[in-house]
């Protein structure tokens, strides 16, 4: 069988191991990395997350919707933000561990607080 | 408190669980009430009595998944398999049936192959439209995705739930091609030309040999799809788009029946979505930012708010594809049938090979549809209520009108819209709301209800539907005495008959639980 393009491929960004038998020392997890992909589609650009955020935050839909990025914001604590993962906050809905595992939610929560 | 499912002992739950265990390990067995929570209806009423998971098991391989499946047999435990979940407005990933283990194909996440020569991408159900995106934009491969207006889901689900892009391959069930599947007593199939091993036209052609089960697959309880082949557009010479904004209620009719022979003839070859100003306001601004009354708004207050916002009452986007000389001679033909029909505003923009790339008009992925959850403030939700009708411009008026007087009895503001295919069109109904409001999301049942009662006078059924009505929805098809739904379960009892694998989806029951039919 001759394909024009093969491509095996592992969405994750850790890929997961074949069969759960195989239990290699979990690598670190880039919490920038992990951010994009896990909460990216919501809270990057114009994402759901963002504009839900923006306007609790009094900013709207103008130009200073970009301080509702999670990034830009300076006041996220590790803690708050892997509740907010696993509890939802408003319309976001908690996310399961199969979407964002322990390692994935605890590597953005230590990603976003970064400027605290 | 955790459920469990009907008929089935803590001791033997238990017992069930742990066989789940053996096979994907204590990390991917999720049974404590956060974890479940994430498998709760999320956009659904959160006072519901109705379609909690009793917990959920994460299988890593298609062999885990037909472990998961014997187990299950064994056990008598009924599971409910999720692509990824963000059914959303459907039931999300929560089983139609209290105390079914959901089994999270999450981890099954792989792009498996990509023929850019012949145009499609083989699947596991894991992989998100953001996923398939952004692989395609970083390998530049030159293949266009037809994408849901909600992208947060898996690319698989959606095209097995009937899901509609709005591109010439916005019929996303329609460009399944292979499926391989693990059948409700832990066995594997693959249909079409797959059926055969190494056939290499399994994701080229999709009958195969004898009957086609693809359709069997979708919105099915009959099978747990592991790989799909979908295909994919090839980037076109050219690509046009009209932005369309209509100022009046009833210019819907002339618009469907200008439309309609366009899209007949594939002059129109994309699907498009007219929807009503609401669809706009929500993601743009809150109720509370136009009046402080419960009564759904008034048309002297509609009409205040599209006229701050600059909107008309009906607004779309017509998408044309292909090569340069064709697609000016759709775009002209369709411009002069509009024209010539009635007054629409229209805003034309167009792209070709060799213009920026950032420029071209493709679909790309956005979860910005669903700020219209927002609406109400609060936790939001959506229900979306989607009968077929003929591609018929009264009829669609008629419903329009109907629609609006029950959102009104209901004290909701309608939005609505029409996706047009090339014979039929979707009507939907989309009823937004505060999950947590108990009186608000009394009046949506309420109205929903009506909404199904309503079409089904007029001879008409959705497409799909949330978990909470399959049931009634289900019953809408009645001809000779429900024959298509005693043929679907007479197969269930035979495929399943323990009847493990999602009952009740869509209203098909296995005969162990018959009795729980709504």
């Amino acid at each position: 069988m001759k394909r024009t393009a093969l491509t095996l491929l592992a969405i994750g960004l850790i890929a997961a191991p074949a069969a759960s038998l195989a239990k290699p020392k979990p690598a670190a997890v880039d919490g920038k990395a992990a951010f994009a992909h896990r909460c990216g589609v919501c809270h990057r650009d114009m994402g759901m997350g963002t504009l839900a955020v923006s306007r609790r935050m009094g900013f709207g839909m103008g130009p200073d919707m970009v301080k509702a990025w999670l990034e830009n914001r300076n006041d996220l604590t590790a803690d708050y933000v892997v509740s907010a993962i696993r509890n939802g906050v408003y319309s976001m809905p908690p996310l399961s561990r199969v979407e964002v595992s322990d390692a994935d939610a605890a590597a953005i929560g230590r990603y976003l607080a970064k400027k605290k | 408190m955790k459920p469990l499912p009907p008929g089935i002992t803590a001791a033997a739950f238990d017992r069930g669980l742990k066989s789940f265990e053996a096979v994907v390990g204590k990390d991917q067995l999720f049974v404590g009430d956060d974890d479940r929570a994430a498998y709760e209806d999320v956009y659904g009423p959160s006072m519901s009595p109705y379609h909690h998971p009793s917990a959920a098991v994460a299988p890593g391989s298609v062999e885990e998944v037909q472990a998961i499946v014997r187990a299950a047999n064994e056990h008598r435990i009924p599971i409910w398999p999720i692509s990824r979940g963000k059914n959303l407005g459907y039931g999300a990933a929560a089983p139609a049936m209290n105390g079914t283990v959901v089994v999270d194909l999450g981890r099954l996440n792989r792009i498996l192959e990509i023929d850019v020569k012949r145009g499609y991408a083989l699947l596991e159900p894991g992989v998100g439209f953001f996923d398939l995106y952004d692989y395609l934009e970083r390998e530049k491969i030159p293949l266009w995705m037809s994408i849901a207006a909600n992208a947060w889901g898996s690319v698989v689900g959606n095209a097995l739930e009937r899901g509609f892009g709005y591109t010439p391959y916005g019929d996303n069930a329609s460009q399944i091609c292979g499926i391989e599947a693990v059948l409700p007593d832990g066995g594997m199939f693959r249909t079409g030309m797959g059926a055969q091993t190494g056939n290499p036209t399994w994701n080229l052609f999709r009958p195969g040999f004898g009957p086609d089960w693809t359709g069997m697959l979708c919105q099915s309880n009959f099978g747990i799809v592991t790989k799909l082949g979908l295909w994919l557009e090839p980037e076109p010479q050219a690509a046009a788009t009209v932005d369309v904004s209509l100022p009046n209620f009833e210019d819907i009719g002339w618009w469907i029946d200008t439309l309609a022979p366009l899209r007949l003839s594939r002059v129109l070859p994309s699907p498009p979505n007219t929807g009503n100003w609401l669809g706009v306001a929500a993601v743009a601004s809150q109720r509370s930012q136009w009046t402080d009354s419960d009564a759904a708004l008034t048309d002297q207050q509609i009409d205040a708010i599209r006229a701050k916002m600059g909107l008309g009452w009906w607004k779309t986007t017509l998408t044309f594809h292909g090569l340069e000389g064709a697609v000016e001679a759709q775009l002209k033909a369709t411009l002069d049938a509009i024209n010539n029909a009635g007054h629409a505003d229209m805003k034309v923009t167009r792209w070709k090979r060799g213009d920026p790339p950032e420029t071209a008009l493709k679909a790309r992925p956005t979860t910005l549809p669903l700020q219209m959850t927002n609406w109400y403030g609060g936790r939001g939700g959506h229900l979306g209520f989607s009968p077929i009708v003929p591609s018929d411009g009264k009829i669609c008026l008629e419903r329009i009108r109907k629609a609006k007087r029950r959102f009104e009895e209901a004290d909701l503001d309608l939005y609505h819209s029409f996706t047009m295919g090339e014979r039929y069109t979707t009507s939907i109904a989309l009823i937004t709301y505060d999950r947590d409001n108990a009186e608000m999301m009394d009046r949506v049942d309420k109205l929903f209800r009506h909404l199904v009662n309503d079409a089904r006078e007029e001879g008409f059924g959705e497409y799909r539907t949330h978990l909470t009505y399959m049931d009634e929805v289900a019953d809408c098809y009645d001809y000779n005495d429900h024959a298509l739904r005693r043929l679907n379960e007479k197969l269930k009892d035979l495929i399943d008959p323990a009847g493990i694998l999602a009952p009740g989806k869509q209203g098909v029951w296995p005969a162990r639980y018959r009795g729980m039919r709504g």
